[in-house]
């Protein structure tokens, strides 16, 4: 299987999510298609490994699926917040910062 | 337009042709290497007063001004005695003052015969006033700032005397302008002072650029400013160079000296105390510009054009200062008419080549027309600071010691001998005779005339006949401080002139002689078949008639009945009364002129140059406005932009890869 | 390892390809499953269908990732992110009761065509700028799949992950845990770091808010702090705890 085909399949999995977060506007769905970026990314360096012949690669990827889980953590907390204080999960109604 | 007729070379002796007969030039020594004191006394003196004088008051904060213009007299005998002992030219170096590229000016002070006479004028009229203001400014609430400022004006003046190049010359002759600007505003809460003040520093700003410009040329033509170089290299000059440094000096001169067309501000200063106009408008201030004549003689010599040109100056405003005078009713206005009439005199002195007999006039009118302001404040003082001279009369009773000093500078002025003006007068008028200027003498003679006849009217009218006095008017004689100085210029005025009796075998000619230029005799015009006693004859009877003139229209009238009125009317007195409406010609061009540019000035700043930075602010605010609206405060907005990002970066990427 | 790269390139030794076929089968099912999957949840209105094609991805990602011989990252991104991150995120839609549908969806047709067309470039972008170099066969990876490599094919080699597990003790996972352990130790050390700071932001962040922080202003009153003898009889009372008696509670008796 040339490797190639890895990273084809994860830039078509990272595109999806990239089109996901523009058009989304639950903030819940939004982090979910983070998520599915990241994972793409996490694909991707797998494969690098691999190419490489060295483990750096899924060192890394361990390291990315740490900060997702603080970063999940974190934010979702961020998205229970907001929802308390604007009673939706809409991210538009986020918009206090407008000029 | 070549400037020089053959290359400068550095001489301490004369070349060729000697222009001067050229003194040793000799290191400063004994008490001439001090004379830098006489120069920093005073301004000590002023700079101590300024501060605390108004703490000590009247009258201790006039003691320190006092003792430093005496502590300056005396040095400058020291000093006189020292160069009369051993005759040279001294140069005090005192350090170095410009030092850029090609361009270097030393501070250095020149002590020779011509420094030391004004030396004594200076410092000895200077003290003398000094010790009159003590009575006259009796009770002023500016006290200390007077004597502040007349020390500051007699270290400006000294320094304007003792420099040894063009450029000290010049910074003395800035600072006595300073100087004569604060004097002349002193009661500034007047506005019309206050005006007149900003006239007179005005009016010599315009000469003083026509001064740089002589300096330029001067610095152009010899490479540098002292003169100790430039003037034994003077004979090199080509007559074209030396007439426009000639002419650009006499403008200079011009308007510090207050000769046509710049004399505008002399009457007016009359705005300040008196013994401001006895010392700087009459005695120092305003000799300068034939001090700085004189000391460039080396220069002018070489040019018959310049000479001639600042001779006929000084004859036209000796002539039209001596018509305007003759229509005055102002005890003090007369006088600055005459002022301006006998700087005239001087000038054309110094044009015909005359310079020690100009410099002679200078010394003597230091002595009258300083001792005539004096007693004209010594009158005011009396008759309750009136000035209108048909309101006195017949005050010889009640202020003797003030009628007995006018009446002999008076008979001065009036060239009467045997008193100085005489001598002075008759002797420059006899060089411009023995010089070919026949023009020239003969309006000296006229102005002669003119001189008598109103100096003699402002005699009579002052002094002699019935009083003319208002009701709460009560003269008297003026205290101790104010009459001595009177009788001390009194004295000098009397026997002054015999320092110059035989005419070129008199004692100021001969110390004269070594520092001023003689001029090339065949320059000069042949001159009439009039022998000297000719013309001395001629110039005591133009005094007789003068007084003569006078006496018969105002005395005779005048000691019999005390309903006195003018006796010149007429629209020549019109013209004459009006000074010739030069003030009122240059207020419609000049000032005028000025207004509107000013006006232009003022647009533009507004306008333009607010405008720019305002609009700055205000293209600022408006595009900020317009940029804001990147913020929506929506968050997908903002991802949309990094998408944007990301694939502008992913195209940078690959083209250059690709 | 690039002066490996990029020496000439040599003919390695032939090895027969039919190994290949597990991988590509494993490759192709799990590839199509995961975008399938992935594409289900972008457009799924239903927050929890979303949330559990996702978490359907995640396994096809995880088996993706058995394919390119990192087992170890397989089943941490089974445990991690389908185990515990997914869990989380339901955890959050059922706090927030917003299970049903999703209203909220970007109807502006123009903004969807040009996400899509956003995606559409970034992924052709990748894939035809990196993948030919790394599409060819000659990017097989290691002794797996070794077919003659054309001398001037600018397509870049596969080095492979067998030489490496098959030297570790401990296989896959030990490659792994001995690249972790020794040059990125401090940077182990940094996400444990994160990872606390996380919890602790989450645990203030997440805090109920219900009358304005009131209770902070307890601090400012004038009233005096309890003394002692206060706070035992308020141990006693609520929870049956007699300060004087066994620390290990046994002689609490009375309950609530």
């Amino acid at each position: 299987m040339p490797i190639g085909h890895y990273f084809a399949a994860s830039a078509i999995m990272f595109a999806i999510g990239l089109g996901g977060v523009l058009v989304r506007r639950n903030a819940i769905v939004l982090f979910m298609c983070v998520e599915l970026m990241l994972n793409a990314v996490n694909l991707t360096l797998a494969g690098a490994s691999r190419v490489w012949g060295e483990a750096d690669g899924q060192v890394f990827v361990f390291f990315v699926i740490v900060v997702a889980a603080a970063e999940v953590a974190v934010g979702l907390a961020l998205v229970v917040n907001l929802f308390f204080r604007r009673g939706t999960t809409d991210v538009d109604a986020a918009n206090l910062l407008k000029w | 337009m070549t400037f020089l007729a053959a290359p400068v070379v550095l001489a301490t002796e004369a070349a060729g042709h000697a222009a001067v007969v050229a003194n040793r030039i000799v290191e400063a020594t004994g008490v001439i290497g001090m004379v830098w004191l006489i120069p920093a006394l005073p301004l000590l003196g002023f700079l101590i007063t300024i501060f605390v004088g108004k703490r000590l008051g009247e009258p201790r904060a006039a003691w320190l001004p006092v003792g430093m213009s005496t502590a300056a007299f005396i040095l400058s005998v020291a000093v006189f005695l020292q160069v009369r002992s051993d005759q040279a030219t001294y140069l005090a170096e005192v350090g170095d003052w410009i030092s850029v590229g090609g361009f270097h000016v030393s501070f250095d002070l020149l002590v020779d015969q011509l420094t030391a006479v004004m030396l004594l004028v200076v410092t000895g009229v200077g003290t003398l006033v000094h010790v009159y203001s003590l009575g006259y400014m009796h009770g002023d609430e500016g006290w200390s700032r007077f004597f502040a400022y007349l020390n500051l004006f007699l270290t400006s003046m000294l320094i304007l005397v003792l420099g040894s190049n063009f450029l000290v010359l010049f910074m003395g002759w800035e600072l006595v302008g300073l100087s004569s600007y604060l004097l002349i505003g002193f009661w500034f809460h007047n506005a019309e002072y206050a005006s007149a003040a900003k006239k007179a520093f005005i009016t010599n700003r315009v000469g003083d650029v026509s001064f740089m410009v002589a300096m330029f040329l001067i610095f152009q033509t010899f490479g540098t400013l002292d003169f100790l170089t430039v003037f034994p290299a003077a004979p090199l000059l080509t007559t074209s160079t030396a007439t426009a440094i000639g002419l650009l000096l006499l403008g200079g001169a011009v308007a510090k000296s207050a000769q046509i067309p710049l004399h505008v501000w002399l009457p007016d200063a009359m705005a300040g105390p008196t013994p401001v106009s006895a010392l700087i408008h009459a005695a120092t201030m305003v000799t300068a510009g034939v001090y700085l004549v004189a000391r460039s003689s080396a220069i002018y010599v070489q040019s018959i054009d310049a000479m001639t040109l600042v001779a006929w100056i000084g004859a036209l405003t000796a002539l039209l200062a001596a018509l305007i005078a003759i229509r005055q009713d102002d005890i003090k206005k007369i006088l600055a008419y005459s002022t301006v009439s006998q700087l005239g005199y001087m000038f054309m002195g110094v044009g015909v080549g005359g310079y020690s007999e100009g410099l002679f006039h200078l010394v003597t009118h230091a002595f009258f027309k300083g001792l005539l302001f004096l007693a004209a404040g010594s009158v005011m003082h009396a008759v309750n600071n009136r000035t209108d001279v048909w309101r006195m009369g017949g005050l010889r009773k009640a202020m003797p010691i003030t009628f007995a000093t006018s009446a002999v500078a008076w008979l001065a002025i009036s060239g009467v001998p045997p008193f100085a003006g005489f001598w002075s007068k008759d002797q420059l008028l006899t060089v411009a005779y023995e010089h070919g200027f026949t023009g020239i003498w003969v309006v000296g003679v006229l102005v002669a005339v003119l001189t008598a006849f109103y100096m003699s009217r402002w005699f009579f009218l002052i002094f002699l006949g019935a009083p003319r006095w208002e009701p709460d008017v009560h003269p008297h004689e003026s205290p101790a401080s104010m009459t001595f100085p009177l009788v001390v210029l009194g004295v000098l005025s009397a026997v002054g002139g015999f320092l110059n009796v035989p005419h070129t075998t008199g004692a100021f000619h001969q110390w004269l002689a070594p520092v001023v230029a003689t001029v090339d005799e065949g320059l000069l015009s042949p001159h009439g078949s009039l022998t000297e006693g000719a013309l001395i004859v001629i110039s005591v009877v133009a005094a007789a008639i003068g007084i003569a003139a006078a006496y018969l229209a105002y005395l005779r009238r005048a000691l019999v009945s005390a309903d006195l009125s003018e006796v010149i009317r007429g629209p020549v007195a019109e013209v004459m009364e009006r000074k010739f409406w030069i003030d009122e010609l240059y207020a419609a061009i000049f000032v005028r002129a000025g207004g509107w540019v000013a006006d232009k000035a003022v647009w533009f700043d507004t306008n333009v140059i607010d405008g720019l930075v305002n609009g700055s602010g205000r293209v600022t605010v408006a595009s900020a406005g317009v940029v804001r609206r990147l913020q929506t405060g929506l968050v997908r907005g903002y991802l949309a932009s990094v998408v944007l990002g990301i694939i502008v970066l992913f195209a940078v990427v690959l083209i250059q890869v690709g | 390892m690039i002066a490996a790269l990029n020496a000439p390139l040599t003919v390695p030794p032939q090895v027969a390809a039919s190994d290949s076929s597990a991988e590509i089968i494993l490759f192709w099912v799990f590839a199509s499953v995961g975008i399938g999957a992935a594409l289900a949840m972008v457009t799924r209105r239903n927050i929890v269908h979303a949330a559990l094609f996702l978490v359907l991805n995640f396994f096809a990602i995880s088996g993706l990732f058995l394919g390119l011989q990192s087992s170890f990252l397989s089943i941490v991104q089974i445990i991690v992110y389908a185990g515990a991150i997914m869990i989380l995120f339901l955890f959050v839609i059922m706090l927030l009761g917003v299970d049903r549908d999703d209203t909220f969806v970007e109807r502006d047709v123009i903004t969807r065509v040009a996400a899509v067309m956003a995606g559409t470039v970034v992924a052709a972008t990748v894939v035809f700028a990196i993948i030919p170099a790394f599409g060819s066969d000659a990017s097989v990876c290691g002794e797996f799949n070794v077919v003659e490599v054309v001398a001037d094919s600018d397509d870049l080699p596969c080095v492979g992950l067998t030489d490496a597990i098959a030297a570790s003790d401990n296989g896959s996972v030990g490659v792994v845990a001995e690249r972790m352990f020794t040059r990125y130790t401090f940077v182990f050390e940094l996400a444990g770091v994160l990872l606390t700071v996380a919890t602790i932001g989450a645990m203030f962040l997440g805090k109920r808010h219900d009358v304005d922080d009131q209770d902070d202003t307890a601090w400012a009153s004038d009233a005096p702090l309890p003394t002692m003898a206060q706070a035992e009889a308020v141990l006693a009372a609520t929870h049956g705890i007699d300060p004087e008696g066994d620390p290990d509670g046994e002689s609490a008796g009375e309950e609530n």
